[in-house]
């Protein structure tokens, strides 16, 4: 018998694992809800300097080409997992396929996104093979009338009315992939994220550095010199179930601050924090580095107020007390929170979760890198080749 | 304020977190959200719930139950309500100045008198919620004279 595998979810940890399993001669069905693979991972900066930094950007290009060049992966976007029935070894599972924009006609032209108003079909990420439509911004998925993009299609890939698809497949194992939500940093009120424009996320940094060469983050010919960091948002925080460790934020705070001084060399940064996580590959000496560079204060600020200057409310270098202290930029380092649909999916799989919410795994169903809690890119890369090795000794146990 | 090693009770903490209110002081890992959004620590620098929950935990007994800045704390429940890790050390310092009245650092009507003042303070913003709540345009209807004349007792 052929074996077949079902991975839902295409960040790293999808990715690895869909690797694994093709590289065994087992078929992978790779699920993508989104219109492209690569997870939150293919949106970030690569944080070289003069040097790399090792943050593990530059690996998803390389796997999201590897799993297109494996004829054993059938990669398949804007498609979910709406059913699925059976036992290990033996699942039936049941597909469907969003099919407004068909990825197979579609050259990314770009026509579409010049001809929407709302800025609403683009490429997810800058290794997209296809256009997606972004329901959330699309006046179409609003209950509005509108077909302007699919007017300016020159290969006809964008029809509202194309019907989706739905269909069966049965496999031999699943591996759930989901990955994981940035912390939505619109619960802690009083950090002002969402109230005052200059005050953003670690994501959204990531993403403004990744689209642009210099330092004007906005768009609009403004350069932040003084930028605060306020890492553990959203981890380490029993009050929002969070009583765990991102593994990630110190890390990627301080390469972006690395990569912002690099690129503006009057760029000042000073890091609000608890303590730091200096474990991982070449971190120790990145944070050696930073503690000459940037400013460490040990105290999380409770407020910021608005205004042209963002002025936070931190307790001073431990003992000399409160005190205030104006940036023109805050940069929340947001932590790892479980995806938004993990509930769905623990309720389609069958699957228990775990104090904080991430999936565990069962017989036949195996959970690989954020959906199961907090890793970096290279661990979650690794998490999915590790369980899909360890699914691949289950299987052929179970078949020899 | 100096840490004189002898002086120190590695016993304290534990009664603190027997006493009702400070169960939670142990699981602090002073990230100072308390202080940074504290009324008082904002007027006066010198008085530093993170500070004072280190001092807890060092074992600083005597120094923390005779300090005047125990009494400090308005109970206006900031710290509690931002702490990441559920300390509620508003309650800490209710703890702490129960164990300062009952260990005779201070005499037990000092305790009635601050605990007075609490109350008018809790009365005050009660008033002044009420206030801008039933008439959002003129929240300042508030007579801050008359107030304090019933404070003072005129
Ligand atoms: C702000 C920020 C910055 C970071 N910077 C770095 C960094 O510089 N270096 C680093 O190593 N790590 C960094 N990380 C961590 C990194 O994002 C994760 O390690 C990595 O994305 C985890 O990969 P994953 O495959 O587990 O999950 P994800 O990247 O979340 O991928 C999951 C994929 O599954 C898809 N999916 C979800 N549900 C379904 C479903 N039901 N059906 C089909 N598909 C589904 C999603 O669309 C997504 O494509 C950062 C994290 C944050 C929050
Ligand atoms: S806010 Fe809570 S965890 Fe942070 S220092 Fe204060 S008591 Fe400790
Ligand atoms: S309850 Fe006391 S210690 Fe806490 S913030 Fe208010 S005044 Fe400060």
């Amino acid at each position: 018998m052929k074996a077949s595998a079902l991975v839902i979810g295409g960040g790293p940890a999808g990715l690895g694992a869909a690797l694994k399993l093709a590289g065994a001669g087992i078929k992978v069905y790779l699920v993508e809800k989104e219109g492209a693979v690569g997870g939150w991972g293919a949106r970030y900066v690569c944080k070289a300097t003069d040097s790399c930094q090792q943050c593990s950007a530059c690996l998803i290009p390389k796997k999201i080409q590897e799993v297109y060049q494996h004829p054993l992966v059938e990669i398949l976007t804007n498609t979910q997992v709406v059913d699925v029935e059976g036992e290990p070894g033996s699942f039936q599972v049941r597909l469907q396929r969003d099919q407004t924009l068909d990825p197979t006609l579609c050259n990314a032209c770009g026509r579409c996104l010049e001809a929407c108003p709302k800025a609403a079909v683009d490429l997810l990420n800058p290794w997209a093979v296809s256009y997606r439509i972004d329901k959330e911004r699309c006046k179409v998925y609003s209950g509005e009338d509108c077909d302007l993009c699919a007017r300016a299609c020159p290969t006809g890939a964008i029809n509202f009315h194309r019907p989706g698809a739905s269909w069966d497949l049965s496999v031999q194992l699943v591996v759930a992939a989901i990955g994981h939500e940035p912390f939505d940093a619109r619960r802690k009120y009083r950090l002002g994220y969402g109230r005052f424009p200059r005050v953003i996320t670690g994501l959204e940094l990531e993403e403004a550095l990744n689209r642009i060469e210099g330092t004007d983050i906005f768009g609009d010919g403004w350069r932040p010199l003084d930028v605060a960091f306020i890492q553990c948002v959203g981890s380490r925080d029993v009050q929002e179930g969070a009583d765990y460790c991102s593994r990630v934020c110190c890390k990627y705070a301080l390469r972006l601050a690395g990569l912002l001084r690099h690129r503006e060399p009057a760029t000042k940064a000073t890091f609000y924090y608890m303590d730091i996580q200096t474990g991982g590959k070449g971190f120790p000496e990145i944070y050696r580095q930073a503690r000459d560079d940037f400013e460490f204060m040990r105290g999380i600020p409770a407020r910021i107020d608005g205004g042209d200057r963002l002025k936070l409310h931190f307790d001073g270098v431990s003992g000399e007390g409160f005190a205030n202290r104006e940036h023109d930029l805050v940069v929340l380092s947001v932590g790892i929170a479980p995806s938004a649909n993990t509930a769905e999916m623990a309720r389609l799989l069958t699957l228990n979760r775990d104090e904080h919410g991430f999936l565990k795994g069962r017989e036949g169903i195996y959970v690989a890198g954020t959906a199961g809690g907090p890793r970096d890119i290279s661990e979650s890369l690794a998490h999915g080749m590790e369980t899909a090795a360890k699914a691949i000794i289950k299987l052929e146990g179970r078949e020899g | 304020m100096s840490v004189a090693a002898t002086r120190l009770d590695p016993k304290f903490k534990y009664e603190v977190a027997a006493h009702p209110g400070g169960e939670q002081i142990k699981v602090c890992f002073a990230c100072g959200v308390c202080t940074a959004g504290c009324p008082v620590s904002e007027i006066d620098p010198a008085y530093n719930p993170r500070k004072i929950i280190r001092m807890v935990l060092l074992g600083m007994r005597e120094e923390v139950l005779k300090s005047d800045l125990l009494w400090l704390c308005v109970n206006c429940y900031t710290c509690t309500a931002h702490c990441p890790q559920n300390v509620k050390f508003t309650n800490v310092i209710g703890a702490l100045r129960d164990m300062a009245v009952k260990e005779g650092y201070v005499h037990p009507r000092f305790r009635g008198d601050v605990e007075e003042a609490d109350r008018f303070i809790q009365k005050l913003r009660r008033d002044m919620v009420l206030a801008a709540a039933q008439d959002k345009d003129a929240p300042t209807k508030l007579d801050p004279q008359g107030l304090l004349d019933e404070v003072t007792g005129k």
